[in-house]
Parts: structure tokens; sequence; C-alpha cells
């Protein structure tokens, strides 16, 4: 009995190995993400394996008061974006929910107003060099004779810089999404075996009692 | 196959508690010495089997081994599997606490009942155990997608889109596990008979 449950210990147990070192070790469940990228809100929604949760429901609710403020659906490719909702909404949460039991959420804090009133020093005026840089950029409109007025460059700035955010914005979400460690899996199964050995102790002691 | 938080109502939340305590109860009584070893090496392979992801079907699958937890350990399947889905819950995020007890109705249950169904065939030899064996493991997985669709219309989804995402990706799910399910049966039979008591 003893070798036999040896042999079945070791068998389980490279099982257990196998599974911790497969490659997919993700949580099963809805991921999702989401970011702001100037006025809109981007998203991202998929399973574990990588596959894109397509056309499911998304809604959008108020964190504070939980009230329904728009309801989307994903695409092909499981994205999702929407403007920002009218009136002051200091926290959104976001609801993704496949129909099949999974649903996962997702708390965005708005970065105030979306274009700040104009503060910038009052300095010397933008020289041309840097016109000629950031016209890829610009409207052809804001440009007024040599110079910018202060309200336009402030907003040009607003929006190029909120572009190039939005890739660190996606990644920093990204990050946030917990996922399942070596660490996780293992503690799991330690937890387990002494849960064994806890049991094993109960029932001995009251071998012991009788 | 794991319910994720928010989505059941509560009387069902509560219906799923009171069905896992008592089957827990039950099951608890039943391990006694010899197979507290036996218990916490399957609910460690059930605990790291949903790690394994199946990259078939339409959705999100992953094994489940509801079949062979339901033929070694009977009763006891629903103290180890209760065990698992905790601390896949904590350490996985898989379903959450509050769902524990339907997450846990759903798995045991059938597990349970597939492997009392074939009971007497498993006992035997030959093509008979091996059919036995991958039935079990085919129908727990099957009668859990089922379980789990009944419970989501309780909730508000309507039956047959639930049951039809719910079952259709686990279709693969079952024919792979009765297939494990066999292997390890014929093997255990072999190696090891007692555990199969």
């Amino acid at each position: 009995m003893k070798k036999t449950s040896i042999k079945f210990a070791v068998i389980c147990l490279s099982l257990a190995l196998f599974c911790c070192f497969a490659p997919q070790c993700f949580a099963h469940k809805l991921r999702l993400f989401a970011w702001q990228e100037g006025d809109q809100i981007l998203g991202e929604s998929k399973f574990p394996n990588g596959r894109a949760a397509k056309n499911i429901g998304v809604r959008v609710l108020d964190n504070t008061d939980k009230s329904q403020l728009l309801t989307t659906q994903t695409d092909e490719s499981g994205n999702f974006s929407f403007s920002l909702p009218q009136g002051n909404h200091s926290q959104l949460e976001i609801v993704v929910d496949s129909g099949d039991g999974h649903r996962a959420s997702w708390r965005i804090d708005l970065a105030g107003e979306t274009v700040p009133s104009a503060t910038l020093p009052q300095s010397k005026p933008v020289q041309p060099e840097t016109k000629s840089e950031s016209a890829a950029v610009a409207p052809k409109s804001i440009c007024s004779g040599q110079g910018w007025d202060e309200k336009s460059l402030t907003a040009l700035l607003e929006t190029s810089l909120e572009k190039k955010l939005g890739p660190i914005r996606k990644e920093l979400a990204e990050i946030r999404e917990k996922k399942v460690t070596l660490q996780d899996i293992l503690s799991g199964i330690g937890y387990i075996f002494g849960l064994a050995g806890l049991a094993t102790y109960m029932k001995y002691r009251k071998n012991v009692k009788e | 196959m794991h319910i994720s938080e928010g989505v059941l109502s509560p009387p069902i939340l509560l219906g799923g508690g009171v069905l896992t305590v008592v089957g827990t109860a039950i099951g608890l009584k039943s391990i006694d010495y010899e197979r507290i070893m036996t218990v916490s090496l399957l609910t460690a392979t059930f605990f790291v089997a949903s790690l394994i992801h199946v990259p078939l079907g339409p959705g999100n699958v992953h094994l489940i081994m509801g079949g062979l937890m339901g033929v070694v350990l009977g009763w006891s399947c629903f103290p180890a599997i209760l065990v698992a889905l905790f601390l896949q819950a904590i350490f996985f995020h898989y379903g959450g606490l509050m769902v524990l007890g339907v997450n846990t109705t759903i798995m045991a249950l059938p597990a349970l009942l597939s492997s009392l169904l074939f009971k007497s065939w498993l006992k035997r030899n030959g093509t008979r155990q091996k059919i036995a064996a991958f039935g079990a493991g085919f129908l727990s997985i099957l009668l859990s997608a089922l379980l789990m669709a009944l419970v989501l219309t309780l909730s508000d989804t309507g039956f047959l889109r639930a049951a039809q995402l719910v079952v259709v990706a686990h279709i693969p799910v079952m024919i792979i596990e009765g297939l494990i399910t066999m292997f390890v049966v014929l093997f255990l039979s072999k190696v090891q008979p007692e555990f199969l008591q």
C-alpha cells in the first residue's frame, strides 16, 4: 500500500508540475481592460487563450451612483470604444458579460476635463522651427499669422500628448490586470497538502483518544 | 465552467450554498484515515487542471476532471472540489467567493451522479470498464454544462442561448475528459486497484 501510494503521488505531482509549465497559464475568466485616449475611452476584452470576445455587450456605469450611462458592443476583434459620457463623472465602471456566466468589470478614473483652460506661462513667442516640427498634427486653422495663439497651442499640445499617452495608458492597464503566476499555483498546492496534514492530525487525535 | 461574481441572483447563490454544505458534510464523513491523501492528491489535480486550456471550440474551456474526481472519490468529491475552487478563487480569480457554493454544486453534483451511474461497470474489467470510465468523464461535463445553463437561466440569460453557449463550448472538453478518465481508470485498476474502491 505504501509503495503504490508513493507511486501515485509521484504521478499526480508530475501532472501538477506539467500543468504549471503549460504554456497558457492565464486565468479562466473574461479579461477586460480599458484606457482613456483624449475624449474617448478605448477598451479590449479577451478570453484567456487570447481569443477575442466578439460581439458581447458592454455596459458603462457611473461608479458612484451605479447608474447606467450607455451600452455598446465589442467588435470582431474584441475592441470597443465610446466617447466620454456627458456630465460630471469621476469614475466609470465598465462591465462586459459574455452570456455564459463570465463577466468582468474595469474601473477607470477620468482625468478631469479633457481640455483644461490655458495655463501656459506667458513667455517668449514660439519659434517658427517648432511650428514645422509639429505641423503634421496641427490643423491648419490654428496657425494665424507668424505666431500661435495660446489657446490653440494648448489644445494642440493636449491632443498630441493624448495621442502619445494612449499606448502607455494601454500598457499600464494591461499591467494592472492580474495574471496567474507560478507562485500562485505552488502556494495553492501547498495549501491543499497542508489541509491534508491537518485532516490527518485531527483523525489521528481522534483515534488516539478512542 | 466557473461562473463569475455578480451574475447570479441571491436565491440561487443560497441554494447552491446549501447543496454544497450538505454534500461537503456527507463527503467529509466518508473520508477515513486512509483516504485523506487520495482526496488531497485529487484536489491538487483538480486545482491545477483548470490551467490547461483546450484550444478548441468557440470560447474559453479548460480541463475540469469532474469525472475522475467522482469515480475515485465518490461523495468526498464535494469537499475536494470546494477546497480547490476556494483556492482558485483566491489565487487565480476564477469565479468568486460568493458564487463558491453554486460553482461547487455545478461541478461536484454531476461528478457524483455520473460515478454512481457507472459504478457497477467500473469494477469490471475490459471493455465495460473502459466504456464506464469514458462515460463518467463525458457525462459529468455534459451534466455540469446543463446545470450551469439552468443556473444562468434561473438568473436571467435565456436558457437556449446559455445552454448553446455552454454546452457547445464544452463538447471538446467532454471528449477529452472522457478519454483522460478512461486512461487514468485503466492505469489505476492495473497499478493500484484500491484507489477505485
